[in-house]
């Protein structure tokens, strides 16, 4: 089946790497959204399997974008996307709920690995 | 390779938003390695890229900066990649990193040793920057020892009107918190390294087919 | 050219250490030998806090991390360390220095693949340069006769307690301080004779002083005291104790006893808005002290008129 996913990102480039180290195998729809509030209204609109959301973001940062998925579904499956891994902000993502927090720059490597621990997490939900 | 002239000095709009991709991984990098060698929580705010003209750096700082005295920073850095960083505190922020940077008297962290304390904090901060920036770019950057500036009127009225010089310059907001400490940081990539800088940002991109 | 490099790296004048990234030392110059007493062969290999326990400190480490995590390199200047290896003064001007001044470094040293291997330190003696700007800032802030800090000081250490105060909320207070009748003093016992009663004053008055307090003769036989971190009410006490020190100030001439006593005036910073009027409301409250028959303390009751 096709996985859903809404890369949230205030950076095209961003969102075009992501896009290029995610498999085109046919296994993923992708949709993106340019800040967290713009991300919350995709979010509700597509209900997406999987999220990328990024930090630092203009409107809504993605702290406050994750905060309200969960509240939205405490269940949604968000990745954080960040360089700045202080122990803070790590922290406090999972604290929100993230599904886990990854580390910029990413690689086709990492996505891969990732998109399967998502799928992993998705199939024993069901 | 003649630097001077025709579009291989000047950023495109593309690679601008893949420098300004490069910055955020560099600068969270940055920020997440002075946490932890500061032992306090680094905020630096998104970056900002814009190309402009080396004559007009001075009315890009002082559109950031109001009223209030402040205290600069300023280091050239030279790899592949080079330019200057400059730094930007207020007054106010000299108390709060006085306490972050050495635990001094108060005394001493208010008195003589003021200049300093701006001086050996910009240096972390602006090196952290360029550090991570270098590491990104797959380069080898080294600095100069940081001096304390001032900001310079624009020198309008020159005789001979110099040849352009377009150089990328970043602006960067940051904070830290618990301190009461924030600033702005911007560095500049020279005129000389645009070319360097556009082909490494390709680099960058063709990493990921 | 790598045996030149060996000459030059002993022979400089300047202190050159190489750690690796356990802080153990690698390389010791022949000037570290001599300034520390330190062997090269005894300190190599071994963890450098084992020599100098001391710079096992935040500071040190702080650095050190700072050219190891980012391969950056680090300033150590004197005016915010005075110096990072406890070494005597080499300098017979060394002035009132205990410790040799230095301004350091911190850099990396990179081997194959750019790897960062070692850390290098280098250390400058700047101690009689240090000790040269001390005694010349000195003698632009301090007052030729009396050996305290002179108006200009005054003024610009005002108008900075003055801001700290605002900014942080704190206590901040001035005395004014005037000698009775000096000119009469200086017309009976002569202009030399007035001299000494200044200096008798001005070191009367210091010793009642702490270390963050600043006395300064603001001219002729006034002077004012600035108080940081201290209520109004805490300077009248100060203030009352000077007065009774002044009277109890055994002054002779020749044979003669002379007797002198001063008038002062107390203002706290939190009813002035600028350092004038601070001193202005010190000033009229200094004014009124004289008008009610001298030798007495008198505060300021708030704005300035």
């Amino acid at each position: 089946m096709t996985r859903k996913i809404l890369l949230v990102d205030d950076s095209p480039v961003a969102r075009k790497i992501l896009r290029k180290c995610i498999p085109e195998d046919g296994c993923f729809e992708i949709f993106e959204a340019s800040d967290g509030l713009d991300g919350l209204k995709k979010f509700e609109e597509i209900n997406p399997d999987i999220i990328f959301m990024d930090l630092t973001m203009p409107v809504m940062d993605g702290m406050e974008a994750l905060g309200e998925i969960k509240k939205r579904n405490k269940d949604a499956l968000v990745i954080i996307q960040t360089a700045d891994t202080q122990i803070k902000s790590v922290f406090m993502a999972m604290e929100l709920g993230a599904f886990m927090v990854l580390k910029k720059p990413i690689s086709k490597d990492s996505i891969k690995a990732v998109l399967k621990e998502a799928d992993g997490a998705l199939q024993t939900e069901r | 390779m003649d630097i001077g002239t025709g579009q291989e000095a000047i950023l495109t709009g593309e690679e601008i938003d893949i420098f300004q991709e490069v910055m955020n991984i560099a600068f969270g990098q940055a920020s997440a390695d002075l946490a932890e060698i500061l032992n306090a929580f680094v905020v630096l705010n998104v970056p900002e890229v814009r190309m402009l003209d080396e004559s007009a750096l001075p009315d890009l700082i002082r559109e950031d900066t109001g009223p209030g005295a402040l205290s600069i920073v300023e280091q050239s850095y030279w790899g592949k990649l080079s330019g200057k960083t400059v730094l930007f505190f207020p007054a106010s922020a000299r108390e709060g990193l006085a306490k972050l940077f050495g635990e001094f008297s108060r005394e001493d962290a208010l008195s003589c040793a003021e200049k300093e304390i701006f001086l050996e904090a910009g240096n972390f901060i602006a090196g952290g920057c360029i550090a991570r920036l270098a590491d990104c770019l797959d380069d080898l950057i080294t600095y100069t020892a940081p001096r304390s500036a001032e900001i310079r009127e624009r020198d309008a009225d020159k005789e001979t009107a110099p040849a352009l010089r377009r150089i990328a310059a970043v602006r960067i907001p940051f904070s830290i918190d618990q301190h009461d400490v924030s600033g702005l940081l911007i560095l500049t990539a020279s005129h000389e390294s645009i070319p360097w800088l556009k082909a490494s940002l390709k680099r960058f991109m063709e990493q990921y087919g | 050219m790598d045996e030149y490099y060996a000459q030059i790296f002993h022979t400089i004048d300047v202190g050159l250490v190489i750690l690796d990234k356990d802080i153990r030392v690698q390389q010791w110059n022949r000037w570290m030998e001599q300034h520390s007493s330190i062997p090269f062969h005894r300190i190599i290999g071994r963890p450098l806090f084992d020599f100098f326990p001391e710079l096992n400190h935040p500071r040190f480490l702080m650095n050190f991390k700072m050219a190891v995590k980012f391969g950056n390199s680090c300033f150590l200047s004197q005016k915010l360390n005075k110096y990072l290896f406890p070494f005597k003064p080499a300098s017979a001007f060394a002035g009132e220095f205990e410790h040799m001044q230095q301004c350091c470094a911190m850099f990396p040293l990179r081997g194959e693949e750019n790897a960062l291997k070692y850390i290098c330190i280098s250390v400058n003696d700047v101690t009689e340069t240090v000790a040269c700007e001390t005694r010349l800032v000195e003698m632009n802030v301090r007052d030729g006769l009396t050996g305290i800090y002179n108006r200009k000081f005054l003024e610009a250490k005002l108008t900075e307690e003055l801001d700290r105060a605002r900014r942080y909320g704190r206590a901040f207070s001035v005395i004014m301080i005037d000698i009775d009748h000096f000119k009469k003093v200086n017309d009976s016992y002569g202009h030399g004779f007035g001299d000494t009663v200044l200096k008798s004053t001005a070191s009367m008055l210091q010793s009642g002083l702490r270390t963050t307090d600043f006395l300064t003769r603001y001219g002729g036989e006034e002077f004012c005291c600035l108080l940081p971190e201290t209520e109004c009410s805490s300077a009248v006490i100060v203030a009352e104790r000077m007065r009774a020190n002044a009277e109890a100030l055994a002054l002779t001439h020749g044979e003669n006893p002379v007797n002198i006593s001063i008038s002062l005036g107390v203002a706290g910073a939190a009813a002035a808005d600028t350092p004038s009027a601070l001193i202005q409301m010190a000033d009229e409250a200094l004014y009124a002290a004289k008008n009610s028959g001298r030798n007495r303390v008198i505060a300021s009751r708030g704005k300035a008129a």
